[in-house]
């Protein structure tokens, strides 16, 4: 039988470092998965790098409160978060602005055209690229919350535990994160993307 | 519903969806290089990015429960007075010599 997560993270703490292999293959579609939601694709890999360094160097303080994948999960949640505020910080946000594909598919979607011109891939990414020049907009926390809550459709008292806040922090960040975004698209709309100007 | 609310509830749909549908893929070689890394040190207690928020606060606590205590202490000892009299005679050491309790003359 397979050892479990813990019974590994004693053989790594007692000194067996090789064998955090295991745990990395274990979970790495679940860190590079909420990586890959998160951070532009150009930095997921070193993302999912640092996540799982951070989880090596304070694998001592796992408790055993709850399962691997769940702390494991909050710190790829808060390492996310991390990094568009040393972004913002060292104002390195990237200047997204929408191309004429961005524009054409608004266009289609809000006029309930066809948008059969795109692929099925074309339309995600192009849907996927909107979104995330709007979130660019937000303050890492409340963007953080807003991913969880409404976009990943986790429970209040999850995404507390997982951005270890309170309860009735989330709900408050939630619904402003929320209503902030849509204002965002909203703007986005009206101009069709076309004087859409991040920062 | 107006048809506005309607087709923004939809676009928005549409890019929530969007949002969850990403291409999960390593590069090569992205294991091994992190393994190399795990290997050449020890694992932690803790992450220090996590928990030197948590530490700065619990140090402002105790430094704060700390002062507090010397304070109490310095006034039930009496320093506080001695104090006073040494700021008094900082800021006006010839009339403090001229005058009791110091007074040379």
């Amino acid at each position: 039988m397979d050892p479990n997560d813990r019974e590994i993270i004693e053989e790594v703490l007692s000194g067996n470092t090789g064998r955090f292999e295991i745990l990395v293959e274990r979970h790495r579609s679940m860190v590079f998965g909420i990586a890959a939601r998160r951070v532009p694709a150009e930095d997921v890999d070193e993302m999912a790098h640092e996540i799982f360094i951070r989880a090596y160097r304070s694998l001592g303080g796992f408790r055993g409160e709850s399962d691997f994948s769940h702390w494991l999960a909050g710190i790829s949640v808060r390492a996310c978060c991390d990094y568009w505020r040393k972004k913002y910080r060292s104002r390195e946000m990237p200047m997204s602005r929408l191309s004429e594909k961005h524009r054409d598919w608004i266009k289609a979607t809000l006029s309930d055209e066809s948008t059969d011109s795109f692929t099925r891939k074309e339309q995600q990414e192009a849907a996927r690229e909107i979104l995330m020049a709007a979130m660019e907009k937000l303050a890492p926390k409340d963007r953080a919350v807003l991913e969880l809550v409404h976009l990943e459709e986790r429970t209040v008292r999850e995404a507390a535990s997982l951005l270890d806040w309170s309860t009735s922090n989330v709900k408050v960040r939630a619904h402003r994160a929320r209503k902030k975004l849509r204002s965002l698209l909203e703007k986005m709309i009206e101009t069709e993307g076309e004087s859409y100007e991040f920062r | 519903m107006s048809s506005g609310k309607r087709n923004m509830d939809d676009f928005e749909r549409k890019l929530f969806a969007a949002w969850k549908s990403v291409d999960i893929s390593a590069a090569e070689g992205w294991r091994d290089e992190l393994m190399r890394e795990v290997q050449s040190e020890k694992p932690g207690g803790f992450d220090q990015n996590e928990g030197f928020g948590k530490t700065a606060w619990r140090l402002a606590i105790a430094a704060g429960v700390a002062a507090f205590l010397l304070l109490a202490h310095s006034l039930y000892s009496g320093i506080i007075p001695d104090m006073d009299l040494s700021a008094l005679f900082v800021l006006d050491p010839g009339g403090c010599l001229m005058s009791p309790p110091f007074s040379l003359a």
